[in-house]
């Protein structure tokens, strides 16, 4: 895991570096003079070697020291605390919303398997992955803000006004986040239960007297739930993505709102650490997610 | 009153052509406390008709016939009442001990499942039969915890453990389907023996389901041989071996390598019938045995032959032509 | 027939709308894309504009058309990149072992736990937008998946008997690779093919409506929807459009990736039964 966290600070750095155009013109504008440049660049350390710059950025990383971001004048950390109140909320929401949804779905599927329950679930979740994610917000807007008022149309009511109208605001945008992945997760339980159900076990477990009902739930499920739980952790990188997205929809002062904006300006401190600290994220959640089969999966336990 | 008894048994699966016949009229009656044995090749439909009697047949199977349980006839049973003979009443074990097991499971949750609902156990009584339980099938507690976990066990193990799930249920009826088939030889004699011991201990019937006719003629009463879906020959072990009235069956002893039956006959070659094993979709309505047959005739090929005593109404053999008795 | 792969057909059928719909909007559309109208902006449904007119007063059945062509031109070429660079990796991986093997597979794992999007949009951010660059940061994230596809089929097809017969007659490793094993892929190639060809036009949708797809005057479908938005309480149904274009095409390229992957596969189909 260290390794890939390493791996990736070191891309990050190399494809920043290959940005054509200089970060000093991009702050003081096209007009300004030769020597007020010179003097940013040697201010931001432009001037000294890659590996140089590097190494210090490495290790400001490592002490937690972020720098600050040229556009908005505050320290990085400060920023990604402020969005992260924003993002990590909403990011929980989607997941749970998702998870809660899918897997009873494709289990509830997969146990009724041919008949018109399971193809009417089948056809839906088809939909739901050719949905883009943008699109589904839109409409999901349009209906409860637009048509029926009921939630706000974009915009984060901030947590001081209280819980209930702060996640309000976040609710359209789990939804729009959460359904989409929710209907992939669905397919996936589906035919991981279905596959189970296929096992020898099953048919042990019919024979000791248990129920259909059971069977699927007691049995397949948590079996099926090893090949599911890997989907999860990749689909932890979709969510980043999606968040992205949809906080730009929902106009939501979150981290990837934050990401976005400072990529189109430029800002390159805040960028690099940002992506350091998504991609960290991510190689956590992947790192977690190792974690969570051993507790699923007993074979692993015992190292065969 | 018999405990089980299966009348006309008939089995066919709807596929992409139609419906192709599994099971062709089985008949057979077991007492309480009674060992059967089901003998035939792969594909004669042993496993199917056990897999009948406990209801576990594909969603889309057809049935027709009768099966009859301490008196209830199962078809017409729900699935809740099934499932609470199942088990309880009549317990099964499979082939493949390797697969047969959750994976994630331990073994003690396996074993003891149900049991507190089913039988109404408080979970330290359940706890106390499943440590019983493993005791009696061989598995020493000072060695193996129910905690342990299937993959952490070999595969005699792990048929001990589909044995103590049983055993630890009390049903009349056990239905062992090729138990021993997937383990290796020296294992085999261990588990049978299990097998027979607890049956005699419990009074438990047994019907022993198998392709190896050395195991049947060990423990078998009365055998049942199988052949495409249909029953050829029944009757007490001894008589229907020593006989071999059939010629299915008398082919399926000659086919044995010759040191099994004759010590000392070495060298002589193997005898194989002629033919094979007919697909389901493939059998004749009338003797499905005909075209591989030595002794088959035009009567054989258009009229299917019923079972019909020999010498003796409990040995039968659903033959035109059966041999005649030795030594008369 | 038709039930039986009903997929096949309905996905079929939807793709192929899709595909005449590109092609045909590089030969005509009702109105040329270039032309800005605002007097006439954000017009109804009419006889001269079937399904009215975007806030700029440019036709919306034009736009939709050359929108096709921009999506399809994007897919075409980024899952072509990981064609062409991600198969030859697998292959070659599963044929020499070792290293290379390492190598792929870590890079792979690297590639598939890192946000695509987010790398995607840190590409045509850093290096400008626009389709080409939106075509290559696409791209990119193809080649890891084909790589490892074809990795690991063709690593349980060397195992085969057909493979060591080849080896027994002579053939080299490029040979029994281009003869006997990439042809034996190509099933499954093809069938992730369309899949990531789906997944591919909903990514430069996403690209696009963020601004960093193709640019004006090119339209897209994502910058559709992403002009739609400010105008949502007026004409909602300017949302609508685009994103039924994309769900359709997205829908039709999936069921036809399940169609195909149903007749090519000999196993599935005898499994259905």
């Amino acid at each position: 895991m260290l390794l890939t966290l390493w791996a990736a600070t070191v891309v990050v750095f190399v494809v920043l570096e290959l940005l054509p155009g200089d970060p000093a013109s991009v702050i003081l504008g096209t007009g300004a003079r030769a020597d007020t440049l010179a003097a940013l660049r040697a201010q931001l350390g432009l001037d000294r070697p890659p590996l140089e710059r590097y190494l210090v950025w490495v290790g400001g990383l490592l002490r937690g020291e972020f720098g600050a971001s040229y556009t908005y004048g505050v320290p990085v950390a400060q920023l990604i605390a402020e969005r992260s109140v924003v993002s990590l909320p909403l990011a929980l929401l989607a997941i749970v919303l998702s998870t809660a949804i899918a897997i009873p779905v494709g289990v509830f599927a997969a146990s009724r398997r041919g008949r018109f329950s399971d193809t009417a679930v089948m056809g839906v979740t088809q939909l739901g992955v050719a949905v883009p994610n943008f699109w589904f917000a839109m409409l999901l807007i349009l209906l409860f803000a637009v048509w029926l008022g009921w939630v706000p149309a974009g915009g984060f009511a901030g947590w001081e006004a209280g819980w209930w109208p702060a996640l309000r605001s976040l609710l359209l945008p789990a939804i729009a986040l959460a359904l989409p992945q929710a209907a992939i997760l669905a397919r996936l339980t589906r035919s991981a239960v279905l596959e189970a159900l296929n096992e020898d076990y099953i048919r042990t477990a019919r024979a000791k007297g248990l129920n259909r009902r059971e069977a699927v739930w007691g049995h397949a499920l948590p079996n099926a739930l090893i090949p599911v739980v890997t989907i999860m952790g990749l689909q932890f990188s979709f969510l980043v993505a999606g968040t992205i997205i949809i906080e730009n929809v929902f106009y939501l002062p979150g981290i990837g709102r934050l990401t976005f904006q400072a990529i189109a300006q430029r800002d390159l401190t805040v960028v690099r650490d940002l992506v350091v600290v998504i991609a960290a994220l991510v190689i956590i959640v992947n790192f977690v997610v190792d974690l969570l089969y051993l507790w699923l999966d007993p074979r692993l336990r015992h190292g065969r | 009153m018999s405990l089980l008894s299966i009348e006309g048994l008939g089995v066919d699966i709807p596929n992409a052509d139609g419906v192709t016949r599994i099971l062709d009229g089985i008949d057979l009656s077991l007492e309480p406390g009674e060992w059967q044995g089901i003998v035939g090749e792969s594909g004669c439909g042993k496993s199917m008709t056990a897999l009948a009697v406990m209801g576990l047949l594909p969603e889309r199977a057809v049935t027709g016939g009768r099966i009859v349980f301490a008196g209830r006839d199962l078809a017409g049973l729900d699935e809740a009442a099934m499932c609470r003979v199942r088990g309880a009443e009549i317990g099964m074990i499979f082939q493949e001990p390797m697969t047969a097991l959750n994976p994630v499971h331990s073994i003690g949750r396996q074993i003891a499942e149900g049991l507190r609902r089913t039988r109404g156990l408080g979970r330290a009584a359940a706890e106390a039969r499943t440590r019983q339980a493993m005791q009696r099938v061989g598995l020493d507690p000072a060695r193996f915890s129910p905690d342990l976990y299937p993959h952490q066990l070999s595969g005699g193990q792990r048929q001990r453990v589909m044995i103590a799930m049983v055993l630890a249920r009390r049903p009349r009826l056990l239905i062992a389907d090729e138990p021993t088939t997937a383990l290796d030889v020296t294992v085999q004699a261990e588990i049978l023996k299990l097998v027979a011991e607890i049956a005699d201990e419990t009074g438990m019937a047994l019907l022993l389901i198998t392709h190896d006719l050395g195991v049947v003629a060990a423990i078998a009463e009365t055998v049942h041989v199988m052949y495409a879906g249909r029953i050829v020959e029944t009757g007490p072990t001894d008589a229907v071996f020593a006989h071999l009235a059939h010629p299915y069956v008398r082919g399926l002893f000659e086919a044995l390598p010759k040191e099994v039956v004759e010590p000392g006959a070495r060298g002589a070659a193997l005898t194989a019938i002629p033919g094979r094993v007919p697909d389901p979709s493939e059998r004749s309505p009338a003797c499905a045995f005909a075209d591989r047959c030595a002794f088959a005739d035009a009567r054989c090929r258009s009229e299917r032959p019923q079972l019909r005593a020999l010498h003796g109404a409990e040995h039968r053999a659903a033959c035109f032509y059966p041999r005649p008795a030795p030594g008369r | 027939m038709v039930a039986r792969y009903w997929a096949l057909w309905l996905g079929g059928g939807l793709s192929l709308l899709l595909f005449l719909a590109g092609l045909v909007s590089l030969l005509w559309t009702p109105y040329p894309i270039g032309v800005i109208d605002v007097a006439n902006r954000l017009a109804g449904p009419s006889a001269e504009h079937w399904l009215g007119t975007d806030p700029f007063g440019r036709d919306i059945v034009s736009l939709l058309l050359k929108g096709a062509a921009n999506s399809i031109l994007v897919a075409v070429v980024a899952v072509g990149i990981g064609i062409g660079i991600g198969v030859p990796l697998g292959a070659s991986a599963s044929a020499v072992g070792g290293w290379l093997d390492e190598l792929v597979m870590r890079l792979s794992d690297f590639a598939f736990a890192f946000p695509a999007l987010l790398t995607a949009v840190m590409i045509t951010a850093i290096w400008g937008p626009g389709a080409v660059n939106a075509i290559i940061a696409i791209g990119i994230f193809n080649i890891p998946v084909f790589a490892r596809l074809t990795r690991g089929a063709a690593l349980s097809l060397w195992q085969r008997d057909f493979v060591a017969a080849a080896r027994l007659a002579g053939k080299g490793g490029v040979r029994i690779t281009t003869g006997h094993i990439l042809p034996n892929l190509a099933p499954l190639v093809i069938v992730q093919a369309t899949i990531q060809f789906a997944l591919a036009i909903l990514a430069e949708a996403g690209l696009s409506y963020l601004g960093l797809g193709a640019q004006p005057p090119d339209p897209s479908w994502g910058k559709m929807l992403n002009e739609a938005q400010t105008f949502m309480f007026l004409a909602p149904e300017l949302a609508i459009y685009p994103g039924l274009c994309i769900v359709l095409s997205v829908l039709g390229l999936n069921l036809l990736g399940d169609g195909l992957r149903d007749l090519l596969d000999p196993k599935l189909r005898r499994a259905r039964a």
